[in-house]
């Protein structure tokens, strides 16, 4: 009996239409679209269609029509992995971009290199392995690496705020909230030996309970908090911490791309915070206008943490293949390396040691905004990615 | 591998070969994309057979098999990064350890029945699920394991094997398969398998003629722990990497709905169920979003109307002599449960 | 420091509560562990958004949110539940743990993949000063609530008829059934009793958790420790396992941060150990 329904199986499976090919420009898109992290993700996923759609309008990449096909990594490695295999072998699509959370980032980097597909993160995974330890020759990085950007709050910290005498941080239990606290730290210890680091506490993955974790916190009388929260987390983190009072006992430095995402899904139950983010959108670049016109259209917010950098990255694909001139791996790796691009923020260079992108950090404060109906970053602060990157031979990036 | 009558022999061999031959010609007429979903559906299959030991033979309905996958997983992961990247050695290590973790695990839990049972399996299921996600330094955590080498295997005298090729790779698979299938096959034809039955059907009539309960279960508990570390590990050189999902809870449930999708009362009902859920899963998702819905569904259709699952069904359509599991069930706990030959030799 | 940690452990506890004593009420009553008790305190939650914004109250939607996660779980007890009493358990298991899967994806569904935010009450948006900590208004709702509603449920069972009826059945279902007790109607009423039980709490916990398809699985699974440390089909048992984990959840966060979503289970273990029918159970399960 089992005989005669695999033979029937059997028969399915060898039935089955293959997918052909046609003679389009597929990109394979993952983003968180479910989960707490949707928040950014679904957002994330709007802008790269955005640019998709845009470049089409503008006549596609080398005369030929793109297509993005978009999948929920959820950011899970293991989802991640299979969707941007699924994309690769049934799809077959000539390009990965995305993935929400370091460990989605990382394994469709593995994927990447195992089916020589180029991978370009765009999503936010900043765990510096991508671009350091764990490099490899068919993965880009268009958004931050975790780096740049506590180098850069710890600069701004140390300086803007001269009275502060103790430190604490509250962030995921996971690599990413590890690799910012420590990093963070160290950075700001090494400019400030003065300072004393009084609490640090980190939160269980799937814990949606933060309270008894803030109330630890508190409990430290850290005068300023760090803290790396993102996406629907830190909205979430936000929201509950607020009534104990976090906000207004200490100063509250929500990093890394989150502060922007707190703020648009808040409105006026935002509360005065500072952060950094890696993209300022109110800059006057025909780009920008271009991405905030339409975004703001389309979702009703502007465009936050690394909503630019997806909106950029099918960009970028279009200015490499068409100095490539070919979607050839080989040719566009060698197009992408070293090579500057324009972005919504600016120039861009990829350094061709570790393909990490060289983007602007973008530190400020909070405060509500009488053109809008949510709170804006202001007061900015603008740092080079470059200025605050450490070298190529330190970290660890060792192209095969 | 006997049958009951000669004209089934015939037609079953037959059948036999068609599929064997099938199997084996796979990956070369489909694309790798279709390898890789046979290679799914070999692991999953893998995992479920040995669920389907405890539950299918010994009545254990066990919500936590996923810490033996896992475990499985992580030992091999583990033992190629860090040890040496040689598969084989891998995998008995990592059989050995899930072997003795489930020996550990199993002397706790086959202690209680029906619903401690299942709660028990639970509770070891979270906690290490939780162990895997606090002790960052050997599992990574929630980053997971990256990285890992894959070996190839090198015979003096052949080319050497080259495991990343998913073709390769699926050979591969299938043989590991097929052995262990043999392996419980044996198993459950054995008279330990008959005790495991007999143990099932009436735990008290069991104990009354002597036979040691626990011990039995134990092992059975054991075994099946054994060949769940193994299909974990068969994930690993696929993957190229490990994740906490391994350990999850909802891990726990796929070889449960796999067995019973495709019939717990047959030796190989977990392996269709297996190719069933996924090229189900598959086929959804490429029409609609929300695969689970349907899943379930069939699910439910599946527990109330055909509890023999497909296999089951497709089974008592025939005019083959074959009880279905509906009779055993309702009398479940009674007197006169009727020990019912229901194991098609195929 | 500590009471804030203590009334944390203490919210906790009751959320735990809610769902752990329609968790072992059922268990009780229908002799089944209810695999999808999550997913119907997952609903609470939807519905809980749903009214809120339809009413534009938030009292009024915390009123009509568990009874429609209660009438919904009477209508799956009717038409699916009730055909499998006479097979074997693992098949109710299997059951309600296919609509666990169902449900997630009805909930993706109807309301979307991203977390649905539930505001709270303008009343309890604020915070209370208690001995100079701040502490969350709302949370001290959810403390008050779960006396109130242990109190409502010793008041039905010990005061009522049918709360009587159900705790015979309880005790046992044969002889129940043998004084003439309608005992499939009881069944029904107990899950749906239940069924209220854990949409309540996942209505309370809205406006703290935001509605997520799959938020139901960890309590739930939370509550499956705290119904075996109590003792399973014992309220009290329920009230008392809740309060001993909720507070280990919260001080345990004080002191083994990373380790502390282990302490439930391992103390689920050490029960089964040493007292398997849990603190308050009585021999025999």
């Amino acid at each position: 009996m089992f005989k005669r329904i695999f033979l029937v199986l059997a028969l399915i499976v060898l039935l089955s239409p293959q997918v052909f090919a046609a003679d389009t420009v597929k990109i394979g898109c993952l983003y968180a679209l479910s989960g707490p992290f949707g928040v950014l993700g679904v957002d994330l996923a709007k802008a790269a269609k955005i640019a998709v759609d845009q470049i089409n309008e503008d006549g596609g990449i080398l005369g030929r029509k793109v297509e993005i096909l978009i999948r929920d990594d959820e950011t899970s490695p293991s989802t991640a992995a299979r969707a941007a295999r699924k994309l690769v072998l049934e799809d077959k699509v000539n390009f990965l971009v995305g993935a929400n959370g370091s460990p989605a980032g990382m394994s469709v980097a593995e994927v990447a290199n195992r089916f020589k597909t180029i991978y370009l993160s765009s999503g936010g995974a900043m765990t510096e392995a991508m671009t350091g330890k764990d490099c490899n020759r068919y993965t880009f990085r268009i958004n931050h690496s975790g780096v740049q950007f506590y180098r850069s709050d710890a600069a701004y910290v140390a300086s803007a705020f001269p009275d502060i005498k103790t430190v604490g941080g509250i962030n995921p239990d996971y690599s990413y909230g590890h690799e910012m606290w420590d990093g963070f730290t160290k950075e700001l210890l090494r400019r400030r030996p003065d300072i004393k680091i009084v609490g640090d506490v980190f939160v269980p993955m799937n814990e949606k309970d933060y309270t008894n974790y803030i109330a630890t916190l508190i409990d430290k009388k850290p005068d300023l908090v760090y803290c790396v929260f993102w996406s629907g987390e830190g909205v979430a983190f936000v929201k509950q911490a607020k009534p104990y009072g976090l906000f207004d006992k200490t100063k509250f430095f929500l990093a890394a791309a989150s502060i922007g995402t707190s703020m648009t899904s808040l409105g006026n139950e935002m509360v005065r915070m500072w952060g950094s983010e890696p993209h300022n959108w109110e800059l006057d670049t025909p780009m920008n206008k271009r991405l905030v016109a339409a975004f703001m259209k389309e979702t009703g917010k502007p465009p936050h943490a690394f909503v630019a950098q997806a909106y950029a990255t099918p960009f970028i694909l279009k200015q490499a293949i068409e100095k490539a001139k070919s979607p050839d791996p080989d040719k566009v790796i060698a197009a992408l390396e070293g090579s500057t691009f324009d972005t919504p923020w600016g120039k861009t260079l990829i350094r061709e040691g570790d393909h990490q992108a060289m983007g602007k950090v973008f530190v400020g404060v909070a405060k509500p905004n009488p053109k809008y109906s949510f709170w804006t970053l202001q007061d900015l602060k603008t740092i080079n990615a470059e200025s605050v990157t450490p070298d190529v031979s330190q970290t660890g990036c060792v192209m095969k | 591998m006997e049958a009951t009558n000669l004209k089934r022999s015939r037609l079953t061999d037959l059948c036999s070969v068609i599929v064997a031959a099938l199997l084996l010609i796979y990956p070369l007429v489909l694309s790798r994309f279709y390898s890789a979903l046979m290679i799914e559906i070999l692991t999953m299959g893998l995992f479920a057979l040995s669920f389907n030991l405890m539950f299918g033979y010994a009545g254990m309905l066990s919500f936590g098999q996923a810490t033996f996958y896992g475990i499985g997983a992580y030992t091999t992961a583990l033992f190629l990064k860090y040890i040496a990247p040689s598969l084989a050695l891998a995998m008995l290590s990592c059989m050995a350890v899930s072997f003795v973790a489930a020996v550990l695990i199993g002397s706790i839990c086959v202690r209680f029945t029906k619903t401690y049972f299942i709660m028990l399996t639970v509770a070891f299921g979270e906690i290490f699920y939780y162990i895997g996600n606090s002790w960052v330094s050997l599992t990574g955590g929630d980053d997971g394991l990256v990285g890992i080498p894959i070996s190839r295997i090198a015979i003096p005298g052949l080319p050497a094997i080259d495991l990343q090729d998913i073709r390769v790779y699926y050979y591969f698979t299938l043989l590991v398969v097929a052995i262990a299938a043999f392996v419980l096959r044996v198993i459950v034809a054995s008279r330990f398998g008959y005790v495991l039955r007999a143990i099932r059907e009436n735990r008290d009539r069991a104990e009354f003629l002597g036979l040691n309960i626990r011990r039995h279960l134990l092992l059975c508990y054991a075994i099946a722990g054994l060949f769940a570390g193994l299909a974990g590990a068969l994930t690993v050189p696929f993957e190229g990497m490990v994740s906490l999902e391994t350990l999850h809870f909802t891990k726990s449930a796929d070889p449960i709905i796999m067995s019973v999708l495709g019939g717990t009362r047959f030796f190989l009902g977990p392996l269709v169920g297996a190719a069933l859920f996924i090229l189900t899963k598959d086929t959804i998702q490429n029409l609609a979003e929300l695969w689970m819905l349907w899943m379930g569904i069939i699910f439910v259709a599946i527990v109330l109307f055909l509890p023999g699952g497909v296999v089951g069904f497709i089974a008592s359509l025939g005019s083959f002599r074959h009880r279905t599991s509906e009779n055993v069930e309702k009398n479940e706990g009674t007197k006169s449960s009727e020990y019912t030959g229901d194991q098609e030799p195929l | 420091m500590i009471l804030i940690q203590f009334l944390n452990g203490l919210s906790a506890a009751m959320l735990l509560f809610l769902l752990a004593s329609g968790l072992t009420l059922i268990f009780g009553v229908l002799g089944v562990i209810n695999f999808a008790h999550g997913s119907l305190y997952m609903l609470g939650a939807y519905f809980s958004y749903s009214l809120v914004l339809f009413f534009g109250n938030y009292w009024l939607s915390l009123l009509v949110a568990p009874v429609v996660v209660a009438i919904f779980a009477g209508l799956i007890e009717l038409a699916f539940l009730r055909r499998l009493y006479l097979r074997a358990h693992e098949f109710q298991l299997l059951l309600l743990y296919s609509f666990v899967l169902i449900l997630d994806d009805v909930v993706k569904a109807l309301w979307g993949t991203e977390l649905k935010l539930v505001p709270k009450p303008e009343a309890l948006a604020g915070s209370v000063e208690i001995l100079g900590r701040t502490f969350p208004a709302y949370t001290m709702l959810i403390i008050v609530l779960g006396p109130a509603v242990a109190l409502v449920l010793w008041y039905i069972l010990n005061r009522t008829r049918i709360g009587k009826q159900v705790v015979a059945a309880s005790l046992d279902r044969e002889a129940a059934n043998a004084l003439g007790m309608n005992v499939p109607f009881l069944f029904t009423a107990v899950f749906v009793f239940g069924a209220w039980l854990g949409g309540l709490g996942g209505a309370v916990a809205a406006p703290l958790r935001a509605a997520s398809p799959g938020m139901g699985m960890e309590i739930m699974i939370m509550s499956f420790a705290v119904v075996i440390v109590g003792g399973l089909g014992n309220i009290w048992g329920a009230l008392i396992g809740s309060l001993v984990i909720g507070e280990v959840l919260a001080f345990g966060t004080l002191i083994v941060p990373k380790m502390v979503v282990l302490l439930p289970f391992a103390f689920m273990i050490l029960i089964f150990l040493w007292k398997p029918q849990g603190l308050l159970g009585k021999g025999g399960g």
